[in-house]
């Protein structure tokens, strides 16, 4: 434990030295840094810390509570997992970025007031989108700048919302706020922040877009800190609001569809991502002590699940340089410990027991009934099940089992063996202890995962939905995979930026065109004919003549403003 | 005022005046560069320190000024230096920009001025500081034309020696001292009719004179001599044109000089004559006539300046006609006389002597490494000389006042000022301004960013020596930029000493 050091300042420090460092150095200081900040962390005191003052504004850099704790533990150890399955990358752009992202995360969930979270915020945003570029290929281009385009926007919405609460008199502070409340001004906008961030449908698209773009070792960064930040925000802020209740559900229903026509495996991961998203936002607005602790704790699985399968399907793509479930197929053979580890993870999202995702799911399901919601229940229920069919079931079958694509590859280096290796541990020990994690929850937990009512109900729905895949599969039913790019409601995106584009090139562009060629070019080239008209070299005599002539006119134009006007 | 510091005044110009007498002398080889850069700084140290006690004492018993009493003969009668806050804080803003382009200067005289007019040189320089601070802590009248006379012909004679660079220099030289001579005796003029009116030279005097006889002819065309003497002095549109031809000629550093502080001595004049020696009973020191010919005149520089600025072929063209436009902005405050506007146009003289004289400066490094400041010589300067192409965008930044660089500062308060004062016509003039400077800073970005370098062989390194003044000077107008609480109050306090009519 260090004492007094503020947890984000080591990723900045590290980020620093890494953009400066190569080869072995660069290593140890990207270890260090998460190892370092979690040892500053568990040195935090509870309560606040860290007040500065900054343009005025008294900041509140560190509120430790269960929440915000839990979430700051979170991220110091998806860091280290990452830094770990980055070690081998050459690229400094990528590890500083990372590093820098992470402890924005890091800033974000411990911020006590409205300000720091914000800053946190946009720093997560500019932080993410340069890991995004820093894949070297073309194509990650447009893909960063339209992932940007989303975060700015929802930091200018969190920015907006935060001024309006703050203008009609509302408090900065987090200590004082509480819950939000939707009907008062200024909290829709923020809402929608966070909205933004957490993949919420329609603006779901810059996840699908983006996590399939970046590279192998980038994306096991993005998809632990974004979308886990909002959480956060929307747990601290949200709880218990009807509205999130649909929208949840909603985002766990609808990627299934799309999930199991698509073919690029680390997009079906990506719309999983929404679903398992859906589940926590489904918990936070059933709002119950139960619920929301499910929410919380299915994120803190859910980054270790789903970036442990990020990390197999990085693996693969790292040694063959493919991700599409159609070129893929047959590899356990050749890399036998990641299919293991992938089938972890796979087991985990999947809710089976003594694997983390049931411990946490079942939570929020539990809720759900208890709260008297019997037709979400069930939509989660099949929700799960689509869950089961496309991460937990397609995603290791198709690379490593299927057809053999013959494929030349080989097991991954050691550091991405060793990161996988921690992330199936800790899948499997919070699995098997789920104590550890419930201790940590925001409310005391009295829920008992492992009654026989639960693990037959989870078995009964895990093995009809394998059976239905095995039948679906053998009588050639199953849906087939689209080859070419699926879009969904980017398409709405991105026709309307193409039409954007094509007003401002043509009639906006055409209309400032003219008007700027004539103030900037014919209007002074007017103006200065008087002077241009004098030659290059004018004789002396012309080059005071003027200014002589000027002075003059100033003169008699001032003697008259004086002699000749009412003073 | 103790005893430790009641010498301070006269030594304000004491210490320049001895050394450009000693320059000649002992101004050999490197030691003339020594004793400039000596006496500069002794001359920033003690206006620093007045400016210090001023302000301090200011805050305790307003209005409060330094009253010195030349050879011990009191005002009236004899010669009186008299030292307010705006006086101390121009004193020490022309001493410190004069030792910042001392420091950064000796290889680039070495470079630009032959070997034997080196010491001549160093005493023009000197004398011309001299000069520049004598107009700012003066009280007497006819002190104020002499002095301006020796700063003047001194300039005229650095202006000339930019002719082993470029011929032209001569030119502009010549036409500068027809100019300026007719413009100071304008001046001459005015304070001749004060005196045959009033019958005295110290300022202070001349204004309770005034205050008690009726406004008459004499008075009017002393004031309409006065203010076309002085606009030429300041170079306020469409007085301009001596000046983008004497600043790109002259040696780099006479420029960079002459930029930051030349114009502002200029503008203190016309400040002090209006507000301090005119100022007549009521408040309202300009009547709307003036104030109508000099705000079309200011609003006319600012756009006219700007477009051409825009369009220059030489960066040190563009800072030249950028600085017509930054001229129009400080006089407009100035005119209005608001005391916002006047805080704004008192931190605007300031903070555009930073940021134009750290720029000018960067433009000297350019004739130091490449030769020339042809905007077509400096394709892809970005990649060659990173840092210096850097400082030209944070200087180029402040010059359009983007938040948290000073120029910001200076522009919000001139606003407020002209917006309260109900002139929002000019309050327009400065925003088109603003935006009209981000295309000749565009300009420069694009020439020096996005074209490919050229690979002329640059001739020098980058002496640590020039880029420190650059970066003190641009660093100082960021971090005024950002804290700008304290020179506010300075410039606040001394916009209320102004505009209170004690001079």
């Amino acid at each position: 434990m260090i004492e007094g050091l503020y947890p984000v300042l080591p990723f900045i420090v590290g980020a620093l030295l890494c953009f400066v460092l190569s080869g072995i150095p660069r290593k140890i200081v990207a270890l260090a840094t998460p190892l370092i900040g979690l040892l500053a962390l568990l040195g935090l005191p509870e309560g606040t810390s860290f007040q500065i003052s900054f343009f005025g504004f008294d900041l509140i850099l560190a509120q430790v509570d269960k929440l915000s704790f839990l979430f700051a533990l979170l991220f110091h150890i998806a860091g280290i997992i990452g830094v770990i399955y980055a070690l081998h990358i050459k690229s400094r752009l990528e590890t500083s970025s990372a590093l820098l992202y992470a402890g924005s995360a890091v800033a974000t969930v411990l911020a006590g007031d409205l300000v720091t979270l914000f800053l946190g915020w946009e720093m997560l945003a500019l932080t993410s989108a340069f890991i995004v570029w820093a894949r070297e290929d073309n194509k990650v281009l447009p893909v960063g700048s339209r992932y940007l385009v989303f975060q700015v926007l929802s930091g200018l919405s969190l920015l907006a919302g935060l001024l309006i609460h703050h203008q009609s008199g509302g408090s900065l502070l987090i200590s004082d706020l509480g819950v939000l409340d939707l009907a008062s001004p200024g909290v829709p906008w923020i809402l929608l922040a966070f909205g933004i961030k957490a993949g919420f449908p329609m603006f779901h698209t810059w996840i699908v877009d983006t996590y399939p773009a970046a590279s192998a070792t980038g994306t096991v960064f993005l998809s632990a800190f974004t979308t886990k930040t909002a959480v956060y925000a929307l747990a601290r802020f949200f709880p218990g609001t009807e509205e999130l209740i649909t929208i949840g559900a909603v985002m766990t229903f609808f990627p299934i569809f799309f999930a199991v026509i698509e073919n690029d495996l680390r997009k079906v991961l990506s719309y999983s991502m929404i679903n398992q998203i859906g589940f926590m936002v489904v918990g936070i607005g059933i709002g119950t002590e139960m619920a929301v602790n499910g929410a919380v704790s299915h994120a803190f699985n859910d980054v270790l699940f789903k970036g442990l399968l990020f990390m197999s399907m990085g693996a693969v793509l790292h040694v063959t340089g493919k991700t599409r479930g159609t070129d893929l197929g047959g590899l356990w053979r050749k890399m036998p410990i990641t299919t293991v580890l992938c089938l972890v993870g796979a087991a985990s999202i999947s809710a089976v027991p003594l694997f983390s995702g049931f411990v946490s799911k079942s939570m929020i399901m539990a809720a759900a009934l208890h709260e008297g919601h019997t037709w979400l229940w069930f939509l989660l229920l099949f929700a799960s099940a689509g869950v089961l069919e496309h991460a937990g079931i397609k995603i290791p079958y198709f690379a490593f089992f299927a057809h053999d694509s013959k494929l030349e590859a080989k097991e991954p280096p050691v550091n991405m063996l060793v990161a996988m290796s921690i992330g199936a541990a800790l899948c499997i020990f919070i699995g098997c202890n789920p104590g550890w994690l419930y201790s940590m929850l925001p409310f005391t937990v009295s829920y008992e995962p492992f009654t026989t009512t639960h693990v037959l109900t989870q078995l009964q729905l895990l093995l009809f939905a394998s059976l239905s895949v095995v039948v679906l599969m053998k009588t050639g039913t199953y849906p087939p995979e689209l080859v070419r790019e699926n879009l969904d409601f980017d398409v709405i995106y991105r026709k309307g930026g193409r039409f954007l584009g094509w007003i401002v090139n043509n009639p906006i562009a055409h209309g400032t065109r003219t008007i700027s060629h004539f103030v900037l070019d014919e209007a002074p080239a007017k103006l200065l004919g008087l002077v241009q008209k004098i030659p290059a070299q004018p004789p002396v005599h012309w080059q005071m003549v003027l200014p002589g002539l000027l002075l003059l006119l100033a003169l008699l134009a001032f003697l008259f403003a004086n002699l000749f006007s009412s003073s | 005022m103790n005893s430790e510091t009641s010498m301070l005044p006269v030594l304000i110009v004491l210490i320049p005046l001895v050394g450009g007498v000693l320059a000649p002398i002992i101004g050999r080889g490197i030691f003339g560069w020594l004793l400039a850069l000596v006496t500069t700084g002794a001359a920033t140290f003690v206006s620093g320190t007045l400016l210090l006690f001023i302000h301090a004492q200011n805050t305790l018993t307003p209005p409060f000024a330094i009253s010195y009493p030349l050879g011990g003969w009191p005002a009236p009668h004899g010669i009186e230096l008299k030292i307010d806050l705006l006086s101390a804080l121009l004193a020490t803003l022309v001493s410190g920009m004069g030792f910042m382009v001392t420091l950064f200067s000796r290889q680039g005289v070495d470079d630009e001025i032959p070997a034997d007019r080196r010491r001549f040189f160093w005493s023009l320089w000197l004398l011309a500081i001299t000069g520049l601070l004598g107009i700012l802590i003066t009280g007497d009248a006819f002190n104020v034309y002499v002095l301006l006379e020796i700063s003047s012909l001194t300039i005229y004679g650095l202006i000339a020696m930019g002719r082993q660079r470029n011929r032209q220099a001569l030119t502009a030289a010549l036409n500068y001292l027809v100019l300026g001579s007719v413009g100071a005796s304008f001046i001459l003029i005015a304070i001749g009719l004060l005196y045959a009116k009033t019958g005295t030279l110290n300022m202070a005097d001349i204004h309770a004179k005034l205050l008690l006889a009726p406004v008459d002819a004499t008075v009017l065309t002393a004031r309409a001599f006065l203010l076309a003497g002085v606009a030429l002095k300041m170079a306020l549109f469409p007085l301009h044109l001596w000046m983008p031809a004497a600043y790109s000629t002259a040696p780099s550093a006479v420029a960079a000089l002459l930029a930051a502080t030349a114009t502002k001595v200029g503008i203190y004049m016309g400040m002090r004559f209006i507000f301090s020696v005119f100022a007549m009973s009521g408040g309202a020191a300009l009547s709307e006539a003036n104030i109508l010919i000099i705000g079309i005149c200011c609003g006319a520089a600012i756009i006219f300046g700007s477009l051409s600025a825009a369009r220059q072929p030489s960066l040190s063209l563009l800072l030249a006609y950028s600085s017509v436009a930054q001229i129009g902005y400080i006089v407009v405050g100035m005119t209005v006389g608001h005391i916002d506007a006047m805080t704004g146009s008192i931190l605007h003289m300031v903070f555009h002597a930073l940021i134009k004289g750290g720029l000018f400066l960067c433009a000297g490094i350019l004739i130091y490494r490449l030769g020339t400041t042809r905007l077509e010589d400096l394709a892809g300067l970005g990649q060659r000389m990173p840092w210096v192409s850097g400082a030209i965008v944070v200087g180029g930044l402040g010059m359009i006042g983007i938040p948290g660089t000073a120029g910001f500062v200076s522009k919000f308060y001139l606003l407020k000022g002209l917006i309260l004062s109900g002139h929002p016509v000019l309050a327009g003039l400065v925003l088109i301004g603003s935006v009209l400077a981000a295309i000749y800073t565009w300009r420069f970005v694009e020439i020096a960013y996005l074209r490919p370098a050229e690979d002329t062989p640059l001739r020098n390194g980058l002496p640590f020596e020039k880029f420190l003044p650059v970066l003190l000077l641009l660093g100082a107008s960021i971090y005024l930029g950002l804290q700008p609480g304290a020179i506010i109050d300075v410039a606040h306090d001394a916009a209320q000493q102004l505009l209170g009519g004690s001079p």
